[in-house]
């Protein structure tokens, strides 16, 4: 079937080019926004400047249809036409630049159409042109002849943004001038990328038009449309519509959702929709996608430099990403993409996804370009020379029918068919991650049988390279077999498939598997047994591995010590004991553990070894030892600036501690170094750091649970004279479920600490009262009545003398903090 | 209508601003009617144009492209001379061929053709001299009301073009125009615009220039004027929607700041909510979902040039800005001491704080409540600058 019988008369690209009839009688989407405007058309005051309208949307969404029903309206209207002119301009007229040839093109268009009226026009503008042309003339002089003529214009204007871009600052101003004071002109424009993306607000016609956005189609447009085409096409069309209607409402939400409901893109895929997408039809598939290219590349060369690399990037990876990734790939600042993206956002050409966190995904909203672009632009080699057909199947197929159209794929095998098509097929179906690997490979061996039968040898060596997966048969076996719920009692199959492999290679399965969490430790336990008699040393390994994730530190430490029997100096071994030891805060062992196999650590994995003695040696307080390693561990390429830093804020070493987190935070950010340099600075206490500080601690809290840093946080508002934030913090505090149990006393007294250093006693009483804390922070609250003595003369009269001392301590530290953090 | 200048019987009359113009137009002032983008003072000035009360006729010129001294004139007096205007005085004042031609002529070395006003020698230069000369040759028994829009955008292109000598010189120029005294006895201008003039010859310390100027505040719309507008909004929608008074006052509400523009935009939402749900009266949640379509990413223009206007700060007074709004998302109200917490902040040191706190209030950002605390104009405009303003800056 070819895709010209379902489109024929169908203009794709040249909206403007279909005859007035075939639009008036095809137009049957839009309708909503076509009789907003032509109302305001149809109620034209002649004698005043007419709101002006711009109609945004991607490529394809209608706009020029849109433009194109109105002018007809216009120009067919009895009542309008005798006085209010539709000039149109053609979709594509660039390079109108300056003002002065745009109204010139105007009066080319007057003097076209309207010959008898407007006769000379253009030779009057000729005429005073000369060398710097006044666009201000120009207006002057048509709005003079159209005044006499008593006409007014609607300008329909495609690609209006992209025109107006042309204009400089002055010209702009000038043309908003015209918009608010000239009742001759009124412009209705249509434009595939947003006014904002041109100008900023301060442009001046700013906001001068009432902006239309054409939205993807909803799903009663979307079948309104194709019902148009259905019945355009014929009758066959129109019945197969109808079953799928019936039968298969779905697919036609399928369709939209992959289109993004783009009505030009739906016109280009309805001929899929009625084949159905399958090994027969996959080359009209690739024309299909073929025909979207000049739709899709004018999207691509709408967008901005630097927003290509982006979309390249978003696209290529098909699965939503976040700006992080996608400056990873582009190497782009992530400050540009963020902007970028907002900017690709709304034009439409990329899609957020809200995720729990800060991070939001974005991807290509709509998937059929997406599609496009992976075929176009995808690398050639390996799956990528497929992935846009199989990421289509598994777009389009709907439940378990990817799986059922493989099998049809393979049944067809048995006739006649396309060798390439059957070759890209195939290619598409091993590619996709929702086929079982089982029927990957029955994929692979009948295309593969089918080819070579049918003398096709040298293709079927293009069949995707899945050696890895053919060659790792038996490594597949075992993961599924690991993967599975099977039981944990290995079958003959596993057996087979683990002997065939090496010991070296079911380790590394087993520690991976183990690793990623997927696999039940008893198959695990089962594999590692099986491994036992052929090398108990990485038997135990996995075991090892096992408990160490589970937990069971010590079934952990006996495997470990028992491979220490056998290999003394075993690297994992030493490395996971040292880590139990660790966790066990059991710094000797710890030590003991990692210098056993130190000559091997060292020439292995000499940064690790440092930075562990590092380690150990800073918890057993012996900073000067733990400074060495740590630097060794630098010299060696270990990141060990946040080690450092802490080390040297033990030592109360503060500037060389922030100098190391402030470094280690260039490349990294990582919130408890964060929070670890707002303390550095805090008690470093140097006014001119307190922002920096407060700023850290904030930085520490983007990512993170409110309630753990708000009591540093609390601390750095204050030092920051930010009163009602410190307050808003505190009071969250003091009123989530839960705060005032989680937060110990002390933590608490830390608190009310600074709010009377700075002078906030009011807000501390009110806290007392609210919350009922007299009884459980006597001190604090006998040290508030002390300052508050004027307001309650005998509350400190009750104090008892026991109190007095800490009472007294506590004002003292409301006092040294006053005047450390003023 | 959101978007274009308003006209005719699409204008919702905004009498006690209008009537508060004209009493001080009636005083013999010449005015500076104060206000941010979007609240309509264009709309009403073009009413005051097209409906002038006894007495007085109306020309409204737009000046915003022009950047010297002679362009601003030349678009005066091209506007003056325009048919639209010169059809007036025959109308009005029966004004034959011969006046007009005499009116036309009154400038020396200018003639008016078929493209406005051309010069008999090209290094002809306009003043306000010059625009002296055509107003003197109006003697008609009507006051002429010049109505100069965006004149502070003159003001700021030639400072920022030329030199502050040229903007001293252009504004010494009008000063010299508004107080002429013959002049004054049948012409009076209203000089309006987006930003504010006074800040800004405030900084260029000329504000003594303007003092002749009497500044007229426009202020929102009652809640009952806002149910009002609501309803003359529906009568004008092709199927108007159901939506009693109770509803209404919680669109209001939504709105906070009731300038007819920013009812508008929410009123155009909760239309589209209306007929694409397919409802048959409006509930307060049918105008959340509304509201909350505002602040989508399609709809965010109407409030980007909040943010995009702060541009024309320096860094720091920018970065000042920011953080008083950000700091008022925060809070219902600021007290004057949590702002000044804010300015001494040591970035801050070297920025005139003053000056910025009253651009944001001329500019229509924030106002100083009864409570003498500060607070934003707009709920709409606070919650965008919440959620969205910091990433436009």
């Amino acid at each position: 079937m070819q895709l010209d019988d379902y489109k024929e008369g169908v203009k794709l690209y040249n909206a403007q080019n279909a005859s007035d009839q075939f639009i008036k009688t095809h137009f049957v989407i839009r309708l909503k926004e076509y009789k907003k405007i032509w109302r305001a058309i149809a109620s034209t005051n002649k004698e005043v400047p007419e709101q002006n309208y711009l109609i945004q949307g991607v490529r394809g969404a209608g706009k020029t249809t849109l433009l194109r029903r109105l002018a007809i309206e216009l120009a067919h209207s009895d009542a309008l036409n005798t006085w209010l002119l539709p000039v149109t301009f053609k979709e594509e007229e660039y390079g109108i630049s300056p003002l002065f040839s745009f109204w010139e093109r105007v009066a080319e268009e007057l003097e076209e159409h309207y010959h008898d009226q407007f006769a000379g026009l253009l030779d009057g503008l000729d005429a005073i042109a000369g060398q710097n042309p006044d666009p201000k003339a120009a207006i002057q002089l048509l709005s003079n002849r159209l005044k006499k003529q008593d006409k007014r214009v609607v300008l329909f204007i495609d690609n209006l943004v992209e025109l107006f871009a042309n204009f400089n600052r002055k010209e702009t101003e000038i043309l908003r001038e015209v918009l608010i004071t000239n009742p001759y002109f009124r412009l209705i424009g249509g434009s595939a990328v947003s006014l904002e993306a041109f100008y900023d607000h301060q442009a001046p016609f700013y906001q001068f038009f009432e902006v239309i956005n054409l939205a993807g189609l909803d799903k009663p447009d979307t079948e309104a449309l194709l019902r148009a085409l259905a019945s355009h096409s014929g009758e066959r069309e129109e019945q197969r519509l109808l079953a799928i209607l019936e039968q298969e409402p779905q697919r036609i939400e399928s369709i939209r959702r992959l289109t993004g409901g783009i009505p030009r893109t739906l016109v280009i895929l309805f001929n899929i929709l009625m084949e159905g997408a399958n090994g027969q039809t996959y080359a009209l598939l690739e024309e299909t996608i073929d025909r979207t290219t000049p739709l899709y590349k004018h999207r691509m060369d709408d967008l901005a430099p630097q927003q290509k690399p982006i979309v390249n990037a978003i696209a290529l990876h098909w699965d939503a990403i976040s700006a992080k990734e996608i400056a990873e790939k582009t190497r782009l600042p992530s400050k540009n993409i963020s902007a970028q993206l907002s900017q690709l956002e709304k034009n439409w050409v990329i899609e957020k996804i809200k995720t729990d966190g800060k991070n939001n995904l974005y991807r290509i909203k709509e998937r059929f370009f997406n599609i496009w672009y992976l075929m176009r632009y995808g690398r050639r080699r390996d799956k990528n020379r497929v992935l846009w057909l199989t990421r289509f199947m598994e777009v389009w197929c709907i439940g378990d029918e990817l799986k059922h159209r493989s099998q049809s794929f393979l049944a067809q095998l048995t006739g006649q068919c396309h060798p390439q098509a059957t070759l890209t097929f195939a290619n598409a179906l091993l590619c996709s991650d929702q086929l079982e690997h089982t029927d990957k490979q029955q994929i692979l061996e009948q295309t593969q049988q089918y080819l070579s039968g049918a003398g096709h040898t040298a293709l079927s060596k293009e069949l995707i390279d899945i050696t890895d997966v053919e060659g790792d048969k038996n490594k597949q076996l075992l993961i599924e077999w690991l993967r599975s719920d099977e039981p944990a009692d290995m079958t003959e199959v596993v057996e087979k498939a683990v002997s065939a492999l090496s010991v070296e290679e079911v380790t590394l399965i087993a520690v991976a598997e183990d690793e990623a969490e997927k696999t039940k430790p008893n198959k695990l336990l089962t594999l590692a047994e099986a491994l036992q008699e052929r090398d108990s040393v990485n038997a135990l390994t996995i075991k090892g591995f096992i408990y160490f994730r589970l937990g069971k530190d010590a079934d952990a430490e006996l495997a470990f010590r028992q491979i220490t029997d056998i290999e003394p100096k075993n690297v994992n071994a030493a490395i996971l004991l040292t880590s139990i030891y660790q966790k066990s805060a059991q710094w000797d062992k710890a030590l003991m553990a990692l210098q056993a196999a130190q000559s091997e650590l060292e020439s292995q994995h000499k940064g690790y070894y440092h930075r562990i003695s590092g380690e150990i040696y800073l918890e057993r307080g012996e900073y000067d030892f733990s400074e060495q390693h740590f630097l060794s561990a630098q010299d060696a390429g270990e990141s060990v600036l946040d080690r450092l830093g802490c080390l040297n804020m033990y030592k109360a070493n503060f500037s060389q501690a922030i100098d190391y987190f402030e470094q280690y935070l260039k490349n990294k950010k990582y919130i408890v170094i964060y929070t670890m340099l707002a303390l550095c600075y805090y008690y470093q206490a140097d006014a001119k750091n307190k922002f920096r500080a407060l700023q850290c601690v904030r930085q520490a809290m983007e990512n993170s649970s409110p309630l753990d840093f708000t009591h540093i946080l609390i601390k750095m508002l204050l030092w920051n004279n930010l009163f009602q934030d410190a307050t808003q913090a505190m009071d969250t505090l003091l009123c989530q479920n839960g705060g005032l149990e989680r937060s110990d006393e002390s933590l608490l007294t830390d608190l009310f600490v600074p709010f009377l250093a700075k002078g906030q006693t009011n807000l501390v009483e009110r806290w007392f009262e609210q919350y009922a804390l007299k009884e459980r922070f006597k001190p604090i609250y006998y040290a508030l009545m002390t300052l508050m003595q004027d307001k309650y003369p005998n509350e400190v009269l009750k104090m008892g003398d026991e109190l007095k001392e800490t009472v007294d301590e506590v004002l003292n530290e409301i006092e040294d903090w006053s005047v450390k953090y003023a | 209508m959101a978007g274009q200048v308003v006209r005719g019987d699409k204008y919702f009359p905004r009498e006690t601003d209008q009537n508060k113009l004209l009493r001080r137009l009636r005083d013999g002032s010449h005015l500076l009617v104060l206000a941010p983008r979007r609240v309509g003072k264009t709309s009403m000035l073009f009413y005051l144009q097209d409906n002038p009360p006894d007495g007085y006729v109306f020309l409204y010129n737009i000046v915003q492209s022009c950047a010297t001294e002679h362009e601003y004139y030349k678009q005066i007096i091209d506007n003056l001379f325009r048919s639209e205007f010169t059809d007036q005085l025959s109308s009005l004042f029966k004004w034959g061929k011969d006046q007009i031609g005499k009116f036309r002529s009154s400038i020396t070395g200018v003639s008016f053709g078929a493209t406005g006003i051309e010069f008999d020698h090209q290094d002809r230069q306009l003043t306000h001299r010059d625009l002296s000369a055509a107003l003197n040759a109006l003697t008609l028994d009507k006051k002429l009301v010049l109505i100069i829009d965006e004149f502070p955008d003159v003001v700021e292109k030639i400072y920022a073009q030329q030199d502050h000598k040229s903007a001293e010189s252009f504004l010494s120029g009008c000063r010299e125009l508004w107080s002429e005294q013959g002049l004054n006895q049948h012409v009076q201008f209203v000089l309006t615009g987006s930003i504010g003039l006074d800040t800004l010859v405030s900084k260029m310390a000329l504000s003594d220039l303007i003092n002749v100027l009497i500044p007229v505040p426009i202020a929102p719309l009652s809640q009952a004027q806002g149910r009002e507008f609501i309803n003359t909004l529906n009568r004008r929608e092709l199927d108007p929607i159901q939506i009693d008074a109770t509803a209404q006052d919680y669109l209001l509400n939504k709105v906070g700041w009731l300038m007819p523009y920013y009812i508008e935009i929410l009123w155009m939402q909760l239309v589209d909510v209306y007929f694409d749900e397919g409802l048959d009266s409006v509930s307060p949640a049918n105008i959340d979902v509304a509201y909350n379509t505002l602040f989508s990413i399609q709809y965010q223009s109407h409030f980007n040039h909040w943010a995009e206007r702060l541009n024309r700060f320096s860094d720091s007074e920018k970065a000042l800005a920011n953080d008083v709004l950000t700091a008022m998302c925060e809070h219902a109200q600021l007290p004057g001491s949590h702002l000044f917490n804010l300015s001494q902040a040591s970035q801050y040191q070297q920025t005139n704080c003053q000056y910025v706190i009253d651009c944001l209030i001329h500019d229509g950002y924030i106002f100083i409540n009864q409570a003498q605390c500060y607070q934003f104009t707009s709920p709409m405009l606070k919650e965008w600058w919440g959620r969205y303003a910091t990433r436009r800056l």
